[in-house]
């Protein structure tokens, strides 16, 4: 993959971004708390949150000792100021509805809008799989794929884990960061409610996407989840999406677009058959497995990555009988099945994908019967000369009848037309009608294998296109005796988007047609060294009974004919879409890409505890862009034992003050954390941030890598501590900090801590501070950018080696604050 | 044709409260090669800043115009959008900012309406990095970034290329390349030449000029042009230096 692509697809994702307002993750609606203990905090409040909770003894013992630690613990005052912060006046624990909802449909509805509007996508029950979104501070919705259960995976909100897995949870809960730590720990301990818990066995790896999604709401009201990781002996617990390349095709109704060229705001049909909004395009670079699916119409493979999820029956399930090995597809079995979305690589051969007719049709009236013989015809034989304004078709001989048929209806229309003949070779029939020319040219396009039809043409009621395509047969196709004696239509056309246009025509008039391609050729059979472009025949028989496809509503079940898998190593590309979170690729229904967002609140002190015991491998990744009206103060740590890997990955762009540290406590031999940081502090922004690492055993690595950016008054601070502990022999640590202040106001502080009590240790330290020069701006003002460009491509310079570390979607996130802030921001210095 | 590119009128510009320009006038017209030369301190890299609207110099009289176009206050880049590039001196470095996203926004901002593909574009920017001998991996390199001097030059020409400007100034182009690079270097000087490009070369010695002839020559000395001749003028500056021209 060239490097610049994948910069190009940034810049384009960006821009595709930059009329999204920022409102949208700043709203607040009015839901009525089912369940509120009001504002303040004392004991009768703690034990009330437990009460309602079901909580067991032990559980309600160590938060009312958080309690006490809260309060006998002053204000921290070495950091940003925390002084108004009114504890008083917050609400800790509010509840939203009944109970926690089971399914999809048992969500309240005005959640479901806040949903919405978040962008968060709503899915099917099935898919959430494992993903549990967070309402206030009660889980409102979660679920578990059957896989992971099965494997032994545990994840599900905390509260619910402390219910089913006592014994698990009291082994961990505060072990790596206990109340006694922190004032803001002890206030979590106290009062926390949801948050994830997330066990992965001895062994096994995740590369399911885990996201929680959190949303807070009133203005006052607090968030404290409390989430715990804890990837057992050489488990691994990575964060993968499900992408396309960059060529699929994906039907947006009255044509097919490369995912490539799709952006923001354009139009895809969903697995509904409506056209739905693209809320956002995602782009990931990509090494593993890409499958190529091909169902029974083989013009259609496509290929995706392993974990896409595509809307698909399985064979299993609807098979009657087994004979000779093979099954029997019940076709009343069927149509009862439900599609479900299901990940490529757990699909097989027989199994059923959905192809998707679209709905929306728009009659038009000057789209009568002679203008659509005539383009039906046009389709097949006819070609525009732009040179000689004239508009011509050719038919063979046998074609005679329909040659005199079209010099009719061109003359009854009152046009101008001329019919010719070479004796026993073919018939022309041509007219300089100028209208005729627009029309045709205009809806059918002007050359045989760049024939396309118009959207007004694709959205015409199906009689009318049913008209226009016997026309294009009467022209080109054939009609076939099939063994088995159906008759079969068959149509030839140059073009591949004809043929998918074509396809999706007649799915509207419950008629599946298949499309095969013949390859490009060498002329072998002419003879002459002439090469025969790339064919793509289209073939329906107009009782689908004969076919192996169903038809149910505007859903097709077409079976699988083949999937092969390859090595790929290269960008690939996902869509999020409004409203049913799915979209068609070549006519087939998948599932679209679910997305990391962000959240408000005022004061946000959440804990993540992360257990990675010997030999697993956790990536912890998460990017926050809060209103500035917040105080995020979370506590994040990870113990690391013997030969463990933790990464933690943190972008800091919202707030009003943030701290934060996530620590790595390497427990044992050759345990490694990396810990990559991004904080923007915008205007009256303070931002507090850095990193812990502690080396407690030998042959421990780790390394901190912040950079910090000061726009306006904003004041960033990195703040870290490594300590070597004795005996923790030739560890090694690099701290790496860099500062970009912009303003002549902007702030950076640095307190670097170092305790190294190991001789053998060896430690690092860089730290850097600069300025957006005039020169480096005039240099690139000289060169055609605007001030705004410049300094938007200095700062994103200055991050650029951080930004190749992070998921792609945070990088096009970053890069559009940048833009925003630098544009909002006017002359520099 | 020949048309006049770049007419500067009597320009006066300060740095600071300091005067630098002392009432300069020039034009050059399309397809011609002016040399600027002149002792160290004379004002001639003050001269090239000023013309690209560099913020560090006041222009206190006079005026600059670009194909007729006033541009004495127009921003930097306003005067690249009609067709003035600079090969700077001393090229700065600017460390995350690659080479290939800095060259595409900014031919995309001065050609908006071709709207090359990314393909095509960095096809012909790899074309020209090699007539300039530039590894292509410089591509995905950052501006300068740990460049040595003959790179930084390059560089510039690279750009100068690309970009496809109607008047060129070169600062010292030649200083820091090897003889093989100048030589590279001027060939894509008379290749743009030929396209009736309007030169303006900055040079304190006459390294350059001994591939590339200038029709016209002006001697700078302390803010002022003190004398406009032709080749014969940079010639005797070789052999004399330029205590014979009084000012």
């Amino acid at each position: 993959m060239e490097d610049y692509s994948k910069d190009e697809e940034i810049e384009k994702l960006t821009e595709s971004l930059k009329h999204s307002k920022k409102s949208d993750f700043e709203f607040y609606d009015k839901i009525n708390p089912v369940y509120s203990t009001g504002k303040g905090l004392n004991g009768k409040i703690v034990e009330e949150i437990s009460e309602i909770k079901k909580e067991p003894e032990w559980m309600k013992r160590m938060r009312l000792k958080a309690l006490d630690i809260f309060f006998s613990k002053p204000m921290p005052t070495w950091g940003p100021d925390l002084s108004e912060i009114n504890f008083d006046e917050l609400t800790y624990y509010t509840k939203p509805g009944e109970s926690k909802a089971k399914n999809w449909d048992d969500v309240p509805d005005q959640i479901k809008e806040t949903f919405n509007k978040l962008g968060i996508p709503q899915m099917e029950q099935k898919y959430l799989a494992g993903s549990v979104a967070q309402y206030d501070s009660e889980g409102v919705y979660g679920s578990l794929r059957k896989e992971w259960e099965d494997k032994g995976v545990i994840f599900t909100d905390l509260d619910t884990a402390v219910q089913k897995y006592p014994d698990l949870v009291k082994e961990y809960y505060c072990k790596a960061i206990p109340p006694s730590d922190n004032k803001f720990a002890a206030l979590n301990g106290a009062v926390w409610s949801g948050g994830s818990f997330l066990y992965v066995p001895k062994n096994v790896t995740i590369d399911m996407p885990l996201q929680t999604y959190f949303r807070l709401n009133g203005e006052q009201s607090g968030q404290f989840e409390h989430t715990i990781v804890i990837a057992d002996e050489g488990a691994k617990v990575h964060y993968i999406e499900g992408c396309l390349p960059e060529d699929e095709l994906v039907s947006q109704g009255d044509k097919f677009t490369e995912i490539y060229d799709l952006y923001t705001n354009d139009e895809v049909i969903s697995n509904t058959g409506n056209k739905r909004k693209i809320a956002r395009k995602y782009v990931h670079p990509y090494n593993g497995y890409m499958y190529k699916i091909t169902p029974l119409s083989a013009g259609n493979a496509f290929r995706a990555t392993s974990e896409h999820p595509l809307l698909s029956i399985k064979n299993e399930g609807v098979a009657s009988r087994i004979r000779n090995g093979k099954y029997e597809i019940s076709t009343e079995k069927l149509m009862k099945a439900t599609p479900e979305y299901r990940r490529v690589d757990e699909l097989s051969t027989g199994d059923f994908m959905v192809y998707v007719s679209p709905k929306e049709t728009v009659d038009d009236p000057s789209m009568d019967g002679n203008i659509l013989k005539i383009l039906g015809l046009y389709t097949a034989r006819g070609s525009v000369s732009l040179g000689t304004s004239q508009l011509s078709f050719s038919f063979c001989n046998s074609g005679k009848e329909i040659a005199y048929e079209l010099y009719g209806i061109i003359k009854a229309l009152g046009e101008q037309v001329d019919i010719s003949r070479v004796p026993d070779k073919y018939y022309t029939v041509s007219t300089h009608s100028k209208k005729l020319i627009d029309i045709c040219s205009d809806n059918a396009g002007k050359y045989a294998d760049q024939k396309v039809f118009s959207g007004k043409i694709m959205k015409l009621p199906p009689e009318k296109q049913m008209l226009l395509l016997e026309y294009y047969r009467k022209g080109d196709g054939n009609i076939y005796t099939r063994k088995g004696s159906s008759r079969a239509v068959r149509l030839l056309t140059a073009s591949k988007m004809l043929a998918f246009q074509v396809q999706e025509m007649l799915s509207r008039s419950s008629i599946f047609a298949g499309i095969t391609i013949r390859k490009a050729s060498k002329g072998h059979t002419n003879g002459n060294g002439i090469n025969s472009k790339e064919q793509y025949i289209i073939e329906y028989t107009k009782n689908i009974k004969f076919s192996r496809v169903r038809h149910k509503d505007n859903y097709y079940y077409v079976p699988i004919k083949k999937i092969e898998r390859e090595e790929y190593n290269d960008i690939v590309y996902n869509l999020e879409v409004e409203t049913d979170d799915s979209y068609l690729v070549k006519g087939f229904a998948v599932h679209n890409c679910t997305a990391p967002k962000y959240n408000t609140s005022s004061l946000h002190t959440a804990i993540v505890e992360i257990y990675a015991r010997k030999h697993s491998d956790v990536k912890y990744t998460s990017v926050q862009n809060w209103s500035d009206s917040v105080y995020n103060l979370p506590v994040k740590r990870a113990w690391v034992d013997e030969g463990a890997h933790m990464d933690w990955v943190t972008g800091e762009l919202g707030s009003k003050v943030t701290m934060i540290y996530p620590s790595s406590y390497l427990r044992g031999r050759g345990a490694s954390t990396s810990n990559l940081q991004i904080t923007l502090a915008t205007k009256g922004t303070f931002k507090d941030a850095g990193g812990k690492a502690i080396h407690m055993a030998p042959d421990t690595t780790s390394r901190i890598v912040s950079k910090s950016i000061s726009l306006d008054d904003g004041l960033t601070a990195y703040r870290g501590l490594v300590r070597m502990n004795e005996g923790a022999k030739n560890a090694k640590s690099h701290v790496q900090c860099d500062a970009l202040l912009i303003n002549n106001d902007s702030k950076n502080y640095t307190y670097p801590y170092d305790e190294i009590y190991e001789p053998t240790a060896t430690f690092s330290h860089e730290a850097t501070v600069g300025k957006i020069g005039t020169e480096e701006l005039t240099y690139l003002r000289s060169r055609g950018l605007s001030e705004d460009e410049a300094s938007s491509m200095i700062v994103l310079g200055f991050m650029d080696d951080i930004m190749k570390e992070i998921p792609m979607e945070f990088a096009v996130e970053m890069n559009r604050l940048v833009k925003l802030e630098m544009s909002k921001m006017g002359a520099v210095g | 044709m020949s048309e006049t590119v770049l007419e500067i009128k009597n320009l006066k510009a300060n740095v600071e409260d300091k005067e630098i320009l002392k009432g300069i006038n020039l034009t050059v017209k399309s397809g011609e090669i002016h040399a600027l030369m002149g002792p160290n301190g004379a004002g001639k890299s003050t001269l090239g800043e000023v013309l690209i609207g560099h913020p560090n110099y006041k222009i206190t009289s006079g005026k600059i115009l670009i194909n007729s176009r006033d541009i004495t206050n127009a921003a930097p880049e306003d005067r690249a959008k009609l067709g003035l590039f600079l090969a700077f001196q001393s090229p700065i470095s600017i460390s995350g900012v690659k080479i290939s996203s800095f060259l595409r926004m900014a031919y995309n901002n001065l050609y908006p309406e071709e709207k090359m593909p990314l393909k095509d574009f960095f096809n012909m920017v790899k074309a020209v990095m090699k007539d300039v001998d530039m590894d292509e991996s410089f591509i995905s390199r950052s501006i300068n970034d740990g460049f040595s001097g003959g790179e930084r030059k390059r560089f510039e020409i690279l750009q100068m290329v690309v970009l496809k400007p109607k008047i060129v100034i070169l600062d010292e182009i030649d200083s820091g390349l090897d003889v093989d690079a100048l030589k590279l270097v001027s060939a894509e000087i008379k290749k743009m030449h030929n396209q009736n490009v309007g030169f303006l070369i900055i040079t304190h010695y006459q390294r350059i000029l001994k591939d590339i002839k200038p029709e016209f020559v002006h001697v700078l000395k302390d803010g002022k042009i003190v004398m406009n001749g032709d080749k014969s003028t940079s010639d005797r500056i070789e052999d004399e230096g330029y205590d014979w021209i009084t000012g």
